[in-house]
């Protein structure tokens, strides 16, 4: 008896707690509201009175105005709707934490490269920009001091019409830490992704081109890059002041020019380099003043010079990479001493070593010397480099060979491997080549050598039979 | 004008009868086939540096075998024949009329020898790397036509001065070899005799003192850019202006190495005694 009646005395109570749980869980567990926005409206002050998780969505349209969320909700829209900031500040700045900007397309953030004006500043924690086409940026996406953003699957098209001084960066990460950079495609800015002091992040499947540095580096450590492509930029990636980075499968390929690297190595300890593609650059990989990192089992293929390595650089390892038609394999500033161009049991494979392998082990018997007299010379004038593939050179090089005299560079891999090492992680299936070839190149060559001969002998007038 | 022709297509007859001129154009077009094949086809890999090894290969090639060819069908077609020498003078046409129409005639007859031995090998490179290479291969020969020229023309100057085909031939061969191989090694050799800024000079301005190397260095050019020569290739461009000037300065040295020698036959032949 007295436990019902405690039980119908509880009743009431127990209701209002479960009305006053629902209450607080209800707008958390997503059942928000969608307040929907036609262009004319200010998005702003809407997201303004809105409630955190509400979904603002935009009709399809433009919508000329800057956009301030400072209520974490969903900022979509149909059709990517069009916002464009007149060319006046940031465009879209985002100041509430877990706030998600989804599929728009936003457009003319302010011109001033002082003012580090961006198409999204994000400045809150967990915010989500995915899925958005940003035109006419200066900086594209600018996290400045929030963490845990994760921006996937956008375009960042830079302003052609800006010199590249004047243009800002695609994704400028400063003062942050494990963000999520996956699935962007960046073109035609200043640097696809600067990094300054932003640690733990993960880059994955990105593709920047047609920018200064794919990747520009400062004091950050502990990151990763995955699968990403950097191609026809002044540099694929240019690592400064950070240590602990890996970045594996990547592709740093056709950066050409007088001042153009692959990978450029500046101040940079403890990284690790694995199962990259580095193709057709000027120089492949330049490492100024960086120690104990690791290079393995990547591909050095096509480049002008494959390595270029300047003073201040010890214990770097270089293991069961294949240096391929590279027209230069090494250029040293300096006597090297301290550089492993072998591991414990392999050395790296060389397209230009020469030696044999008599006992069948896959291991050279002649030691490598990276550098032959030419590179030697080049190292200390440049100029000798106009003779580079000429009878001279060669000459010089097979005399060295035959008689080595000299002694020179330090530079040697012990251990070079004959055939070139499978690297099968190695992502040359993701680069687009210049195409098969073409057939009606071809036909066009044989019409051309057999109409000029033709041409010339008919304008002889050969007649009758040769003369033996 | 009509003169010339008439003698440079006679001329062009009597070389093609040499024995000389198809072991050459033989000899030219299987070694190119090989460099092709070798450098594109059988390296396993295709790719921009598999291209320009190809053509630095076909480059140095032509400039191997090109300049001896027209140094040595130089020497014959004018040193070989006194009295039909004779018999051309003699003619109603003025002697800068022959020497030109002989010279037309050999670089005629060098043509037909490399636009074989080119042609074919292009067609493999046009297979490998496109149109757009196919193009650059494209400069590559006509360089090395232009340095086949600069020998013939050097070759008519060798004849004229020498008179005899034994001296001729000598001083053809020592020419060769200086341009080929004596002459890179100097200035390789020079770098340790002088401060790198003096080096600059001397090594820019001695390309233009060796159309072999100028035309080596104008193919590279082509194929790679200019940045295939890093810092160098930044110099050059520096003192020079421009890639394209830098081209130029190239070309119309080449041009003034076909001149020169070609003016200074023919005010050695009009004075000379037959």
């Amino acid at each position: 008896m007295t436990g019902v009646d405690t039980y119908r005395k509880l009743y009431p109570m127990l209701l209002v707690v479960i009305i006053t749980i629902a209450i607080v869980l209800i707008p958390a567990t997503g059942v928000a509201a969608k307040i929907s926005v036609i262009p004319g409206q200010n998005i702003s002050s809407i997201i303004h009175s809105a409630a955190a998780g509400d979904t603002v969505w935009l009709a399809e349209g433009e919508y000329l105005q800057q956009i301030i969320v400072d209520v974490p909700v969903v900022l979509t829209g149909e059709n990517l709707p069009y916002i464009r900031g007149g060319y006046e500040g940031h465009v879209v700045q985002v100041s509430a934490p877990g706030a998600i900007v989804d599929g728009l397309h936003i457009s003319e953030a302010g011109e001033r490269l002082t003012k580090d004006f961006a198409a999204v500043l994000v400045e809150a924690d967990s915010v989500t920009i995915r899925n958005c086409l940003i035109t006419r940026p200066l900086h594209g996406i600018y996290v400045k001091g929030g963490s845990y953003t994760v921006i996937e699957n956008n375009r960042i098209e830079g302003r052609l019409d800006l010199i590249e001084a004047d243009r800002g960066n695609g994704i400028h990460l400063w003062y942050s830490k494990r963000n999520e950079v996956n699935h962007n495609e960046i073109l035609n800015v200043r640097d696809g992704i600067y990094f300054s002091f932003t640690d733990s992040t993960n880059i994955r499947f990105n593709s920047i081109h047609h920018v200064r540095y794919g990747l520009h580096y400062m004091y950050s450590d502990y990151n990763l890059f995955e699968d990403n492509t950097f191609i026809l930029n002044v540099a694929g990636a240019a690592l400064m002041y950070s240590s602990n980075i890996m970045f594996r499968r990547n592709i740093f390929a056709h950066c050409r020019g007088f001042r153009a690297y692959g990978i450029l190595y500046q101040s940079m300890d403890s990284t690790f380099a694995y199962d990259n593609l580095i193709y057709d650059n000027s120089r492949g990989i330049f490492i100024n003043n960086s120690s104990s990192n690791h290079i393995a089992n990547n591909d050095v293929f096509d480049n002008d010079l494959a390595i270029q390595m300047n003073g201040g650089s010890e214990r770097n390892v270089f293991e069961e990479n294949n240096f391929v038609n590279n027209l230069s394999e090494l250029l040293l500033d300096v006597t090297d001493r301290e550089t492993a161009w072998s591991g414990q049991e392999r050395g790296n494979h060389w397209s230009s070593y020469t030696g044999y392998d008599l006992d069948g082990d896959g291991i050279g018997d002649v030691p490598f010397d990276i550098q032959n007299v030419f590179q030697v010379m080049e190292g200390s004038v440049p100029e000798v480099r106009f003779y580079l593939l000429s009878p001279a050179a060669a000459i010089l090089e097979i005399a060295e060979r035959t008689m080595p005299i000299l002694k020179f560079g330090g530079a040697v891999d012990d251990k070079p491997i004959i055939r070139p090492v499978e690297n099968s992680d190695v992502p040359w299936d993701s680069l687009d080549e210049l195409g098969e070839g073409d057939r009606s190149a071809a036909i066009l060559y044989t019409v051309i050598t057999i109409g000029l001969f033709g041409a010339l002998l008919r304008m002889g007038r050969l007649k009758g039979k040769r003369k033996w | 004008m009509n003169g010339i022709i008439l003698i440079a297509k006679q001329e062009f007859l009597i070389n093609l009868r040499n024995r000389w001129v198809l072991t050459f154009s033989a000899v030219f077009t299987l070694l190119t086939m090989l460099i092709a094949f070798l450098g594109m086809v059988t390296s396993g890999y295709v790719g921009i540096q598999d291209f320009i090894r190809t053509a630095a290969s076909l480059v140095n090639l032509s400039g191997f075998l090109l300049p001896l060819f027209a140094l040595i069908v130089g020497v014959f077609s004018f040193l070989s024949h006194r009295q039909y020498m004779e018999f051309l003078v003699v003619q109603p046409i003025s002697r800068d009329q022959v020497l030109l129409g002989k010279f037309l005639g050999l670089v005629m007859t060098v043509f037909t020898a490399s636009i074989l031995g080119f042609g074919l090998p292009g067609v493999i490179t046009a297979i490998n790397v496109g149109t757009e290479g196919a193009l650059r291969y494209l400069e590559v020969v006509l360089n090395s036509l232009l340095l086949s020229v600069v020998f013939a023309g050097l070759s008519v100057l060798i004849s004229l001065i020498a008179s005899r085909r034994q001296v001729a031939f000598g001083i053809a061969l020592g020419v060769w070899l200086f341009f080929e191989v004596l002459f890179g090694t100097l200035m390789l050799g020079s770098t340790l005799y002088f401060t790198p800024s003096a080096l600059k000079t001397i090594l820019l301005i001695g390309l233009l003192l060796n159309p072999i190397d100028i035309t080596r260095v104008l193919s590279l050019l082509a194929v790679g850019g200019p940045h295939l020569f890093g810092p160098a290739g930044a110099t050059l461009i520096k003192m020079t202006g421009s890639e394209t000037i830098a081209t130029m300065i190239g070309y119309s040295s080449l041009a003034a190495w076909i001149v020169l020698p070609i003016l200074a036959s023919i005010f050695i032949f009009r004075k000379q005694d037959i």
